[in-house]
């Protein structure tokens, strides 16, 4: 064979290939130490050195040329299988996803850290007090004395103990009055007990949030400015608002917060609260008419059946998975 | 109370707006109102001030106020009387105790033929919620309407001895009421008695034995004043509160005892249905102090953070009853009407003009003064972060229970009486005792769910009580797993407070057998006390097969409780960074083989006394007791990883420790290395 007849018979060959295997036995057959191109180069081991230069520099060209093929050949090779690997390993997007197990937070808890959230924005400390309580620091304190029938309005769980369960966040106002001087803003969130039967929209346990800023000039407009944004940030544009007359023995002035969502025409009382009554910060001890300041007890379970639009307020305490699976 | 639209509006002059403004006006600026068939305003009086308002002349004012119209008040003026009986000739009366009947009055009225009213007030009657009876009682009814002022009308002829007493009830008396109930009477029970006994429970229901009736002549009008604390406390005994008994109790003036009789005489001669006497009983009735009060403008404008014009502080004012004179400049000395009991200070002021000048028009300004930065109580924030971290890395969901058990769930956990807290006077024997534990609620929650859910993990953070402890906060917990006999719960949850421990930098988080103090609702072989070095800390347990009969639960139930406090105190002292080693480290495993009673705990002690400080961590990641190991001997396996802060360590230096730490495990009797 020539050496023009073996060079198209490995391009031949090269081009055919198939894989990087069988093109690395071309690259033997042809160019490795034995193969058919060495072969040629000693079949003319008997010529002229001027024969043989010129045989070899054929040679040599031939060898660089195929060897360039091969190369190329295997660059193809590479990217024909990198193509088939991408193919092979293509998977189907609408396929499940694998569901990862998380739990849920109850949804008061999910509102009270909002609500928590707001108020730490705007300086409040967060304070805590006893569920259980005196007679005293739930209503006498809170200027609320004993046959005044505003009692009727917190009908009691009354204990073993002589004590009573709290029926609002309020005493917690007392206990933190009676241990710091003003100026202050605090919120106290807690459970609270109210000895009434119960119905889609009353408990006999529900949560509040009692807030109270106390200085020398803190006024009804700071109040209002202090509950729109948290009813902003909050609710959004879900709820109208309306702020009107009320009546605690501890706040005077006292007032009221109704809330209605937009497409509802029913106004739900959210909030109570007014500007503490002089007669509390005479109890805790402070000089009559230096201070002055709002107090606010909003009702968490409400705010919360207004914001996921929860029908019945049983449903925060019966535990049912079904419920807190959706939060 | 129910005001009658078209009752209201005889009021005024004026037209009043529709049913449906006013009760927006009234909303906005005095009471909540709501309108019922169109016609009548079913109003919230305040309970300050039910003492005014629980009268349509009451609220008459105070819209005549809201809507700056002009009042036409009852007429009481009586004309020339032809009576020439004297109601002190026929009747005597005794006020035993001034404290407690604060002031009386008798009227004689003769000439009275009982018959229906007329068909005008019968209707204003209905309106309002009240039976008309006949011309007589409706009279009494309607002027109460009017005034405030309760009233009440007895048949002279019934009245044994010609002497009424006010005075306390003797025990064993008893009264039959007009509406036929009879009321055994205490001590404390304040009554209007004749010589036979009592006639009228005071200032609540009147008895029947007075009654007045279709052969009624003559009748004795009365109109006193209670003390709110005697009524309220009377109408609370039996339960029975009356329109009369909701107006003493929130304390009424004594200025409308004459009001009102005098209105009633009137109406009885403009009806001509009776002639009055001309005298009037009266017992007890002292003029009523002058009150006045000064109102500083600045106060009033700090305290609602505006300003309001002192021409429009003193018009609504005005228009309310109060009388004004400016003794100096920014001050108003206010004199009180008699109708306002409720006003004592300058803020009951300030309400008032806040309220008129509408809380909605107030502007909304941002507290002034320095932004006081919060401070973080660490225990909310360490409950915040617990929650966090069990439901969102350890896939529990958060429940809250009533803080309540039943007589029941008592027996059933065998909680002893005297450990706990009662509930005097429980709504339903659902709330018979505070709970101790969370642990029944979060059992309740597990046969609940177990229906619709076939595993589960739940939690719950709340406060228990118990006599000795007025509320301490737990953090409690369960895994439900569907099939009986499983035992992984126990291991869940060993994970889980180990992984909580670890998220709050806790390192010594221990499990030990308990020893003592198993729970009632606890598992004797399944119980291991949570520690954090050597303080008990909790508890991690399965419940008693017994309980878990008791309450249906079929699946197999695990639960842990720890006290939430601890923990947070413990997690937060501080954290110290440690050097991340920037030489590798190398890991080489042990298996071993131990009599089935071995602690892992003391094995992984041992692993690491042997070792060093060369040995990083140690992990379990096999237990395994079955075929292929003896019995009473259970097979453990570990990761041990090696690595030193200052060097790479060689191959050799690492197997010689490895061979160092089998020959300390192995001299330990029934200690055998696999691997």
């Amino acid at each position: 064979m020539t050496i023009q007849e073996i060079k198209k018979k490995a391009l031949k060959e090269i081009g055919d290939s198939q894989n990087l295997k069988q093109l690395n036995g071309i690259f033997q057959k042809y160019l490795g130490k034995t193969g058919e191109i060495n072969s040629i180069l000693k079949s003319f081991k008997e010529q002229s050195l001027a024969q043989r230069k010129i045989v070899g520099q054929e040679i040599n060209l031939c060898k660089n040329f195929l060897k360039k093929k091969i190369a190329q050949q295997e660059e193809e090779l590479k990217e024909e299988m990198l193509a088939r690997q991408l193919k092979d390993q293509s998977l189907d997007v609408a396929h499940l996803g694998v569901k990862i197990k998380k739990g849920h937070l109850h949804p008061l808890t999910k509102v009270l850290n909002e609500i928590e959230e707001v108020f730490k924005g705007m300086g409040f400390s967060i304070i805590e007090g006893p569920e259980i309580e005196t007679e005293h620091y739930n209503f006498d304190a809170l200027n609320i004395p004993l046959d005044h029938p505003a009692r009727d309005v917190w009908d009691t769980f009354w204990l073993s103990n002589k004590k009573l369960l709290r029926t609002h966040t309020s005493p917690a106002q007392v206990h933190y009055m009676e241990k710091h001087n003003p100026p202050f803003r605090i919120i106290v969130p807690g459970r609270c007990f109210r000895h009434e039967a119960t119905d889609s929209s009353h408990d006999i346990q529900f949560h509040q949030l009692e807030g109270l800023m106390v200085g020398e000039k803190v006024s009804i407009s700071n109040f209002k400015a202090v509950i729109e944004e948290l009813f902003s940030t909050l609710l959004g544009e879900k709820v109208k608002t309306r702020i009107r007359p009320s009546y605690f023995p501890f706040t005077e002035p006292s007032f009221e917060i109704d809330i209605k969502r937009n497409h509802s025409s029913e106004w739900l009382e959210i909030m109570g609260a007014g500007m503490v009554h002089q007669n509390v910060f005479k109890e805790v001890g402070y000089l009559p008419q230096k201070w002055q300041g709002f107090a606010f007890g909003i009702g968490i379970d409400r705010l919360a059946m207004i914001k996921y639009n929860i029908e019945d307020v049983r449903l925060f305490y019966n535990g049912d998975l079904r419920f807190i699976h959706q939060f | 109370m129910l005001f009658s639209y078209s009752w209201l509006q005889g009021f005024f002059q004026q037209k009043l707006p529709s049913p449906q403004k006013l009760a927006e006006v009234l909303t906005n600026h005095s009471f909540e109102t709501i309108v019922k068939n169109d016609k009548v305003l079913d109003v919230d009086v305040l309970p300050n001030r039910a003492g005014d308002c629980l009268s349509y002349q009451g609220l008459a004012r105070e819209i005549g106020a809201l809507l700056n119209k002009k009042v036409n008040f009852p007429e009481t003026k009586q004309g020339t009387n032809k009576n020439l009986i004297k109601t002190a000739n026929k009747i005597s009366v005794t006020v035993e105790d001034q404290t407690t009947c604060l002031g009386y009055s008798l009227k004689l009225i003769t000439g009275i033929n009982i018959q229906a009213s007329s068909p005008e007030i019968q209707k204003k009657l209905k309106e309002s919620g009240l039976k008309p009876i006949n011309n007589v009682v409706d009279l009494a009814n309607y002027v109460m309407l009017e005034t405030g002022q309760p009233i009440h009308v007895f048949d002279l002829e019934k009245i044994v001895g010609g002497k009424i007493t006010v005075r306390e009830a003797k025990s064993g008396e008893a009264i039959t009421t007009i509406d036929g109930q009879n009321y055994k009477l205490k001590k404390n029970i304040l009554v209007t008695a004749d010589k036979d006994g009592p006639l009228v429970i005071a200032g609540v229901k009147g008895g029947k034995r007075v009654e007045v009736s279709p052969e009624t002549k003559t009748i004795l009008v009365e109109a006193a004043n209670f003390s709110p604390a005697v009524v309220r406390k009377t109408w609370h005994q039996f339960g029975l509160r009356t329109e009369a008994s909701w107006r003493f109790e929130n304390k009424l003036s004594l200025s409308l005892i004459e009001l009102a009789q005098k209105r009633f005489s009137y109406l009885i001669e403009k009806f001509k249905q009776g002639t009055p006497a001309n005298d009037l009983i009266q017992i007890n009735i002292p003029l009523e102090k002058k009150r006045t009060v000064y109102l500083d403008l600045d106060y009033l404008n700090r305290l609602l953070g505006t300003g309001i014009s002192p021409k429009e502080v003193k018009e609504i004012l005005n228009n309310l009853g109060f009388k004004i004179t400016e003794p100096k400049k920014n001050t108003l000395r206010i004199d009180i009407p008699y109708w306002r009991l409720d006003v004592s200070g300058p803020e009951d002021l300030i309400e008032e003009v806040a309220r008129i000048h509408g809380y909605q028009k107030l502007p909304a300004l941002a507290p002034e003064g320095k932004l006081i930065s919060f401070q973080e109580n660490e225990k909310q924030a360490g409950r915040r972060e617990i929650k966090k971290y069990l439901v969102n890395t350890c896939g529990l969901d958060e429940v809250r229970n009533y803080s309540f058990i039943s007589e029941k769930e008592r027996e059933i956990f065998s909680y002893k009486e005297k450990e706990l807290i009662g509930v005097v006077n429980p709504m339903s024997n659902r709330q018979k005792f505070l709970r101790p534990s969370l642990i029944p609620g979060l059992l309740k929650n597990i046969q609940d769910n177990e229906k619709f859910f076939p595993s589960f993990r739940i939690f719950e953070i709340g406060k228990v009580f118990s006599a000795n402890e007025l509320g301490k906060e737990e953090l409690a917990g369960a895994v439900v797993i569907k099939e009986k006999e499983k035992k992984e719960g126990f291991y869940e949850i060993k994970g889980i407070l180990n992984s909580l421990a670890e998220s709050f930098v806790i390192t010594d988080l221990k499990f030990a057998p308990t020893k003592k103090d198993i729970p009632s609702w606890g598992h004797p072989n399944q119980c291991a006390d949570v520690k954090i070095g050597n303080g008990k800390i909790g508890l991690l347990s399965g419940v008693h097969p017994k309980i878990l009969d008791s309450l249906g639960i079929k699946g197999s139930v695990f639960v842990f409780m720890l006290n939430i406090n601890s923990f947070i105190k413990t997690a937060l002292v501080e954290q110290e960074y440690c050097p991340i080693s920037i030489h590798p480290a190398a890991r080489r495993d042990l298996s071993i083989l131990v009599p089935l009673g071995t602690s892992t705990e003391k094995i992984i002690k041992k692993i690491n006394f042997s070792g060093g400080e060369l040995i990083r961590d140690v992990d379990v990641f096999d237990i395994y007791v079955g075929e292929n190991v003896p019995t009473g001997v259970k097979s453990l396996s570990f990761h041990l990883v090696y690595q030193a802060t200052d060097r790479t360590l060689q191959t050799k230096e690492i197997e010689t420790l490895q061979t160092k730490i089998i020959k300390d495990l192995e001299k330990e009797s029934g200690w055998h290395i696999r691997i």
